[in-house]
């Protein structure tokens, strides 16, 4: 599987033998390693946002490995998890599969199967990295925009008639026009359907 | 004047004689007046209370004790001397009884409860020389009460009395042995062929042997069998039985004591039910915790040691291969595959230590112990224990434990083994005798159906069964744990059928030097 690149692979296990294995392996096929003894350590790290996946032991001091899966997603960090245990169980295995876990791996696992498992998860991080950025970009446009402008872009999206948004703003129809053409170049839409996607990402 | 000279002669010959009967009858009078005033003495210094009825059912005497006890009821016995009874006393509660001696001129003895007296009173009522009936009476309250004592007692303990009469072979049981065997005392006569008709088919035998053994050495015996009731239930009973010689020594009768343990057996086996589950779960519980840890434990240098295989073989498959890395890697293959093992050492010297709990021991209170244990279980199997123990045996350093899980696995084979040959010949003997100067030798004999050659070479080997249902563990366990005491296990066949089982362990003194 091709990696994407700069992806970085985060390490959370308490065994340090575990975790200087696991750093050699990742770095021997070029990929970025971080490792941490424990999940209180992982929490406090703030990632900068490139594409970047967890490969996390269920049995953790203080607090599962599955306890740090739930925190992670109530604080909104959005990381694509792999698990890895030494006695993991069905039920454990469902619940985080369920919780979003990309995989849940026996230790010790087939080199292959780990790292299968990470191209996926960068994979996915990277297409939600770039979903961010392109939402950020978005954004950025939408910014640019006069409040009047704002004001028509919703009629527009709305699918209202000029005359009617005419009518209701108190302006005339050619002023109206005027607006979309101005909201259409800012916005670099091909087209209305084009626009009413980009308000739909926006919410 | 001659004639009646003649005439007074004879007169007076008859007058002598007349004189010589009244003198005769003046004594005869005394000496009756006498008598009767001794009859009159005895009767009245015993404590039973007498009294005549004519035939006409007036009282004609009473004695002291029976004045009193009417004085007492607020009567004159002088005055009652020549009423009838039952102008006198309209509430007789043995009036039937009366009547039927005075009827029937048959002596009966009688016991009923005279409520105004509030004691228990035994008439015995015999049919009088005058066509009338004398009556005496004596209060038994104490032994009734004692009686009802005797009889609550076994009620209440479950426990029915009996005694065996080995010249007729008559057998007597207590109301309570009865109940115990679910039999009415009213239509059922036991003797010992019927008693042992009432015993379980399994238990038969064996009880019949033991009494058989008692009877031959004049002993006691101590059996727990079953028995089958009329309905079909089946009671546990233990009985004892003590031996009654006659002067010349001869065993002339069994009383022994019938013991329901029904009960005691059914909560006995209840209890041993939730010990051995208790158990089980405490061993499983223990064993998949330990297999828990030890999985962990072990995994995570196991998972290093793999993880840092596969890395070694990329770094070398690298273009060119980075040889620094691969040194790194296969040092931590090294190191985490000795910190696997020494895990692994740790877990068995935890092991060990914790098994260690030998103590200076008597191997004979060892195997005692064993034969209470197994006893039920011998005796349901219709076969004869026997105990063989030297005296002074030296003691040795053993876990008891351990010790008696060896000696019940083997007396359980052996039960096993003879369950092919008849009843009558299922023979086991539990040994224990010195074995050098500094060894004791245990042995366990049965007379089964042995071991063919192939088997005695497997038996010691794990997963090597005789039995449909066996696991194979017992004996590869049995032989390593008195190897571990430092001793030998072996099987040899008997000359006259069956198989012996045998084990050393060293004496104390010779295992601490």
């Amino acid at each position: 599987m091709l990696m994407p690149a700069m992806g970085t692979v985060f390490v959370v296990d308490d065994d340090e033998s575990v975790r200087e294995a696991l750093s050699s392996l990742l770095r021997s096929v070029g990929l970025r390693v971080e490792t941490f003894p424990s999940a209180q350590e992982f929490i406090r790290y703030e990632p900068d946002g490139a594409p970047a996946c967890l490969v996390l032991d269920v049995r953790l001091p203080g607090g599962s490995g599955l306890d740090l899966q739930g925190e992670l997603a109530r604080a909104g960090k959005d990381i694509p998890i792999i698990f890895v245990t030494a006695h993991g169980d069905i039920r454990m295995s469902v619940r985080a599969m369920k919780a979003g876990a990309m995989e849940f791996l026996s230790k010790p696992f087939r080199d292959q199967d780990l790292l299968d498992a990470i191209g996926k998860a960068l994979v996915r991080s990277e297409d939600a990295s770039l979903a961010r950025t392109r939402l950020a970009e978005l954004r950025v446009r939408y910014e640019t925009l006069t409040s009047r402008q704002r004001e028509v872009m919703g009629h527009v999206v709305a699918g209202r008639l000029n005359k009617h948004t005419a009518s209701e703003l108190g302006i005339s129809e050619i002023t109206v026009k005027v607006h979309r053409r101005h909201i259409m170049e800012k916005m670099l839409a091909q087209s209305v359907a084009d626009l009413v996607r980009m308000a739909e990402k926006l919410g | 004047m001659e004639d009646r000279t003649d005439e007074v002669v004879r007169l007076r010959a008859q007058i002598e004689a007349l004189r010589e009967d009244i003198q005769k009858l003046e004594r005869t009078s005394g000496e009756m007046q006498a008598a009767a005033g001794r009859h009159e003495n005895i009767l009245d210094s015993i404590t039973d209370r007498f009294f005549a009825l004519d035939k006409d059912w007036r009282f004609t005497s009473f004695n002291k004790p029976a004045a009193l006890q009417l004085k007492a009821l607020g009567k004159d016995a002088a005055a009652l001397i020549g009423k009838r009874l039952w102008d006198e006393f309209s509430d007789v509660p043995p009036a039937e009884t009366f009547r039927a001696v005075m009827r029937d001129r048959i002596p009966v003895t009688h016991e009923h409860y005279y409520a105004l007296l509030n004691e228990w009173v035994e008439n015995r009522i015999f049919p009088g020389a005058d066509g009338g009936i004398i009556v005496l009476q004596c209060y038994v309250t104490r032994r009734k009460r004692i009686e009802g004592y005797l009889a609550d007692g076994q009620r209440l303990s479950g426990t029915g009395t009996w005694a065996l009469n080995l010249g007729s072979g008559e057998l007597f049981w207590s109301a309570e042995h009865f109940r115990i065997f679910g039999l009415d005392p009213e239509k059922v006569k036991p003797s010992y062929p019927s008693l042992l008709e009432w015993i379980h088919p399994q238990d038969r035998s064996a009880l019949q042997n033991a009494f058989e053994h008692a009877v031959r050495v004049k002993g006691e015996y101590d059996m727990e069998f079953r028995i089958v009731r009329p309905d079909r239930t089946i009671r546990h009973v233990r009985a004892l039985a003590h031996p009654v010689m006659n002067d010349d020594g001869e065993l002339v009768e069994y009383v022994g004591a019938v013991i329901d343990m029904t009960e005691r057996r059914r909560a006995e086996e209840a209890l041993n039910t939730v010990q051995a589950e208790l158990a089980r779960v405490t061993r499983v519980t223990a064993l998949g915790e330990l297999a828990v840890s030890i999985a962990h434990e072990v995994n995570q240098p196991l998972t290093a040691v793999v993880t840092n295989a596969y890395s070694l073989m990329r770094w070398l498959d690298a273009d060119p291969a980075d040889l620094q890395e691969s040194q790194s890697a296969t040092e931590r293959i090294i190191r985490d595959a000795k910190r696997a093992s020494a895990v692994i050492a740790r877990i068995r010297a935890f092991v060990k230590r914790g098994n260690d709990r030998k103590t200076r021991m008597q191997v004979n209170d060892a195997l005692r112990e064993v034969d209470g244990l197994v006893r039920r279980e011998v005796q349901a199997q219709g076969v004869m224990l026997t105990l063989e123990l030297a005296a002074a045996l030296p003691l040795v350093l053993a876990d008891k434990i351990e010790l008696q899980q060896v000696v019940l696995n083997l007396v359980l084979n052996a039960i096993d083994a003879m369950r092919g040959v008849p009843d009558t010949s299922r023979f086991l003997t539990l040994g224990a005798e010195p074995y050098g100067v500094d060894a004791v030798l245990v042995t366990v004999r049965d007379t089964g159906l042995g071991l063919n050659p192939h088997q005695r070479n497997h038996v010691f080997d794990a997963f090597f069964t005789t039995k449909p249902d066996g696991m194979g563990m017992g004996l590869a366990i049995s032989r390593s744990i008195v190897e571990a005491h430092g001793g030998h296990l072996w099987t040899s066949p008997n000359d006259d059928g069956g198989e012996t089982f045998q084990f050393t362990l060293p004496t104390a003194a010779s295992a601490e030097c």
